[in-house]
């Protein structure tokens, strides 16, 4: 996707099943194929946005990247390295360059550990820091990301819904990481905490020249935080392209259905969204061809027996979809 | 609004909760009318009290901890509150009914879809069963769920999120409710889901002639469906008005500030606008004006620090309460 610019994380190909098993002796009688086939670049620096619908794959794409699924063939390289492939040694030294901010800051965080030692046990496992060093650090990063040094002995009960996310960006900022993975960051926060944490987070990138991957199912908080955008749809990219262009020149129909899916806040727009149909089929029971094409409004015969591939749209632009129906697939 | 359009008109609500931290003011002096076939919204954060503010009209408060002390609720001329619990049970779940945000939670994953319907017709329409069945499958087919005479038989775990939403609607409108509470009915939704679940409630409002209190957090999906809005915060409606003057002629700063702090889509913002500070606890209100610690306004004003605001009418059909709102002055002159 992008080649002018250096490539800290390369995904190829990469492919997540789960196994069914079913009878006595739970014989594998088939695949549930959570993500399959993703394809992604991100550049040094910048953010991918991955936007779908819950059980689309993204979050399982996101956690096979390092490794904490295992994926069933691909290939993910980080800064050079396959991850894939890695040992356990190697592995534990990618890990301290990529770390993930969680959806869900109340199940996230430990509840019998004070925030000093949730955000300064990476730095234990890693024997960078202990004692009056480690506290340092950790009261650096409390600052860093709007709360108190004074906080550092209490619990994670004892802070709102917001602080606690705060405090889940501190523990994956303090290895210093190339790579963070943020898996709806703002998506179980309230409209005046979502601003404050998507602000920080560009802020936070500017600062440390931080890289993200970045996961939601909300467009317009893609779109405000990501510089490129991929649309995921039953395990696998329908449409990427830069997060101006996938917002004026929506190629692929799911991508128009999620657009006009979005309840504007302006009164004088309201309109019918008569042409959101259907749910999300079941991954274990894709339908053949285009998974899209049960609910896609310009479906046919052709739709429902070919898969189409991700392909650059014809003017170039770094612009690319899936879909039988749009000219660059023609 | 004349007086024979009003369904149900909420006054002067208070409803507090006993803690053994103090008591916790969840809803305060909430007032608010309904209008008849029209869809009346609730918007606001989690915490301020809107769904304790409909649990209060359905009479669900758990008490004790919970109590309301104070306010009248008048239903089609009714006084809800002095009702007692023998009558209420009449109306609860068939002349109001509610739907749930968590449509995962709020079936009953051991009895069929169809038990869980017909519950409901048999005990208020005094229907049989047979009878009951077949007007839960027409309810069902209402909802647009395909081949409703066999989803009767399922089980809420053999059908999607957006399925048992389907279905939640379905018993809630089984008895032909005059109104609807829905508390959030799409939040645990996906947007695809969210917008095919809201075009049919306003479908439905058409065809059923219902009215529809509609909970919510989020402003997009209040610009899109209601009638009239009343914008909560802490405990108390901070505006108060019809659809298109919330976002023509906001108001209040608290309402500014969180039309402000959405993402647009298309646009190139660099930064979000954002509202400082966190939202206060029921048992921890600020003294004065609730919002003024978060206000550009309030933080610096004496009279918002001291002197708390309530609602007024300050242009026709527009209530608000801030001391340096548009039309407020005359208030504020005479302290």
């Amino acid at each position: 996707m992008q080649t002018n610019q250096q490539k800290l994380l390369n995904v190829e190909n990469l492919k997540v099943w789960f196994p069914v098993r079913r009878g006595l002796f739970r014989k594998t009688v088939g695949h549930i194929r959570a993500v399959d086939g993703v394809s992604f670049d991100i550049a040094q620096g910048k953010t991918l946005g991955l936007v779908g619908e819950s059980g689309c794959g993204k979050t399982t794409a996101a956690r096979s990247i390092i490794n904490l699924i295992p994926a069933t063939s691909g290939r993910v390289r980080f800064d050079g390295r396959n991850i894939a492939k890695a040992g356990r040694k190697e592995l534990h030294k990618i890990r301290r360059e990529i770390s993930i901010i969680f959806q869900d800051p109340y199940s996230s965080l430990n509840p019998r550990m004070t925030v000093g030692s949730i955000i300064g046990e990476p730095l234990k496992v890693h024997n960078i820091a202990s004692g009056s060093e480690l506290t340092d650090r950790v009261e650096s990063l409390l600052k860093r990301v709007g709360l108190s040094p004074a906080h550092i002995n209490r619990y994670p009960h004892e802070f709102s819904g917001g602080q606690r996310q705060r405090i889940g960006i501190a523990r994956a900022l303090c290895l210093e990481p190339k790579l963070v993975i943020c898996d709806e960051p703002v998506s179980a926060l309230d409209v005046s905490i979502q601003s404050q944490i998507m602000n920080l987070l560009k802020d936070l990138q500017d600062e440390f020249g931080l890289t993200y991957l970045f996961i939601a199912h909300d467009l317009a908080v893609v779109e405000f935080v990501s510089d490129f955008v991929a649309v995921m749809y039953l395990g696998k990219i329908v449409e990427s392209a830069s997060a101006e262009e996938i917002y004026k020149n929506p190629l692929h129909p799911y991508t128009k259905m999620l657009l006009s899916a979005i309840p504007s806040p302006q009164p004088e727009r309201r309109t019918k969204s008569g042409f959101v149909a259907g749910e999300i089929p079941s991954p274990s029971n894709p339908p053949s061809g285009c998974p899209f094409h049960p609910r896609c409004p310009l479906a046919d015969a052709h739709c429902a027996a070919q898969i189409p591939s991700l392909e650059p749209k014809a003017d170039g632009n770094n612009h690319f979809v899936a879909c039988w129906k749009s000219s660059a697939a023609k | 609004m004349s007086q024979n359009d009003i369904l149900l008109s909420v006054e002067n609500l208070s409803t507090y909760f006993d803690t053994d931290d103090g008591t916790a003011k969840a809803v305060q002096d909430v007032s608010f009318d309904i209008a008849h076939g029209k869809t009346f919204a609730i918007v606001g954060e989690s915490g301020c009290g809107k769904s304790v503010t409909a649990m209060s009209i359905m009479q669900l408060i758990p008490s004790p901890p919970g109590e309301i002390v104070s306010g009248k609720i008048s239903f089609i001329g009714e006084d809800l509150l002095a009702l007692g619990e023998k009558k209420m049970r009449k109306i609860r779940g068939n002349k109001i009914t509610m739907i749930f945000q968590e449509p995962m939670t709020s079936l009953n994953p051991v009895h069929t879809i169809g038990e869980q319907i017909t519950e409901a017709i048999c005990l208020h329409q005094k229907k049989a069963i047979t009878h009951a069945r077949q007007i839960a499958s027409e309810m069902l087919e209402k909802v647009g769920i395909a081949d409703p005479a066999q989803r009767l038989n399922e089980y809420p775990h053999q059908l999607s999120g957006g399925m048992r939403q389907r279905v939640m609607i379905a018993m809630a409108i089984s008895c032909k409710p005059t109104l609807l509470i829905a508390d959030e009915p799409t939040t645990a939704l996906d947007v695809t889901i969210q917008a095919q679940i809201l075009d049919l409630l306003d479908e439905l409002q058409k065809t059923e002639d219902m009215s529809i209190l509609l909970i919510t957090h989020d402003l997009g999906v209040v610009a899109e469906r209601a009638d009239d809005v009343a914008v909560m915060y802490a405990s108390q409606i901070v505006e108060k008005t019809d659809c298109k003057s919330l976002f023509s002629e906001t108001l209040h700063p608290y309402t500014k500030g969180l039309l402000q702090s959405l993402p647009q889509l298309g646009t190139d913002e660099k930064r979000l606008y954002t509202i400082g500070g966190n939202v206060p606890e029921p048992l921890n209100f600020p003294l004065g004006c609730k919002f003024h610690p978060r206000c550009s306004l309030g933080s610096k004003s004496q009279i918002c620090q001291t002197r708390e605001p309530s609602l007024k009418e300050v242009k026709p059909g527009h209530h608000v309460a801030c001391w340096f709102a548009e039309g407020y002055k005359d208030e504020r002159a005479k302290k």
